[in-house]
């Protein structure tokens, strides 16, 4: 596998940063590669609101018990507004998005986790910290930094490919 | 590649529709398979499967499922996007992300790459059915790779826009 190959397959959810902040430059790199995401028709329904404030991190990581609580130890996070027409489409467009920030982040040499607000309650929680009109969906956001010493989770592995590839039918 | 060269293939991932009549390596395709794998998803359950499909007559029935995907015949090969059906929200993200990682693969590798899409359960169940795959899992969308046939329009009949400016799509702190 090519090298920048082996850059994707490798990159992993982080959830503890180092203080170091997320520079200016490398904030505006993210937010391009965003930007740019493919969506169905070209709609791009979403809406990024780029959290850096230190407050208003450790409040939205505490909308959901301690569940992501590591999203306090962040610089920065990328909380994810969408508002596409159908769920399968909105959904897909935010994995997308979530894709690409991890993948770009690893690149600029940081690393970068998906943190999920909880059930309606704690979603609301959320939204209302963040401003976010109640008729938008808003469930995760991407939480971005310098991963600090065992931030990223081994992840258990994979299954084998051979368990998880067909070659023109299923069965 | 320099990190700038890679965040500029990155911006420009697109959706091709229209490709040579190139086969993709086997290589390549067991690459972009492994990216696929290594996805993340919610506690690890990775809860999909992938087929791949290069038949040529497999190709063209799924094509004539629907009009907008009647490309899906001249692609060189798909990889088909199974779930286990045990959450639509969830999984739907987890088939977005693993669709930007093949893209982003494709790209770098010098390929592209497009997502074609079944719409409606029965649209869904017909595709399925020619793929094998068993009713309660659920197959939204197809990966098709290939090389990129530079003199097509990619998009055909559609007005391409762009994106919308930064200004407008990003907020600080609130919303």
């Amino acid at each position: 596998m090519t090298s920048l190959l082996e850059e994707i397959r490798n990159v992993r959810q982080s959830r503890k940063f180092t203080d170091e902040l997320v520079t200016d430059d490398q904030l505006a790199t993210l937010l391009e590669v965003a930007q740019w995401t493919g969506s169905s028709q070209n709609t791009q329904p979403w809406h990024f609101i780029v959290i850096r404030d230190k407050d208003q991190l450790r409040k939205v990581s505490e909308v959901r018990g301690d569940a992501i609580k590591w999203v306090a130890t962040a610089p920065l996070a990328i909380a994810l507004v969408i508002s596409a027409k159908g769920e399968i489409s909105g959904a897909f467009d935010e994995g997308r998005v979530t894709e690409r920030l991890m993948i770009a982040a690893r690149m600029l040499g940081l690393g970068a986790g998906t943190a999920w607000y909880g059930d309606d309650t704690q979603r609301a929680a959320a939204k209302e910290l963040l401003g976010i009109p109640a008729e938008l969906s808003a469930r995760s956001m991407v939480v971005i930094g310098h991963p600090a010493p065992g931030a990223q989770s081994s992840g258990g592995g994979r299954k084998p490919l051979s368990e998880l590839v067909s070659y023109d039918r299923m069965s | 590649m320099e990190t700038s060269d890679i965040i500029e293939a990155m911006k420009k991932v697109r959706q091709t529709r229209i490709y040579q009549d190139k086969p993709v390596s086997k290589a390549d395709l067991d690459t972009l398979l492994e990216v696929a794998q290594w996805t993340g998803s919610a506690r690890n359950t990775q809860p999909w499967h992938f087929i791949v499909v290069e038949d040529k007559q497999t190709l063209g029935k799924l094509a004539a499922l629907r009009s907008n995907i009647d490309w899906v015949a001249n692609v060189p090969v798909v990889i088909a996007l199974v779930f286990d059906g045990e959450s639509t929200v969830l999984e739907s993200f987890d088939e977005g992300r693993i669709y930007e990682r093949l893209a982003i693969g494709a790209k770098l590798l010098g390929l592209g790459a497009g997502t074609a899409w079944f719409l409606g359960d029965e649209e869904e169940a017909a595709a399925k059915q020619l793929l094998g795959v068993p009713t309660e899992r659920v197959m939204h969308s197809l990966v098709a790779v290939g090389y990129v046939d530079a003199d097509a329009n990619q998009l055909p009949g559609r007005n391409y826009v762009g994106r919308k400016p930064l200004d407008e799509i990003v907020s600080y702190e609130t919303m």
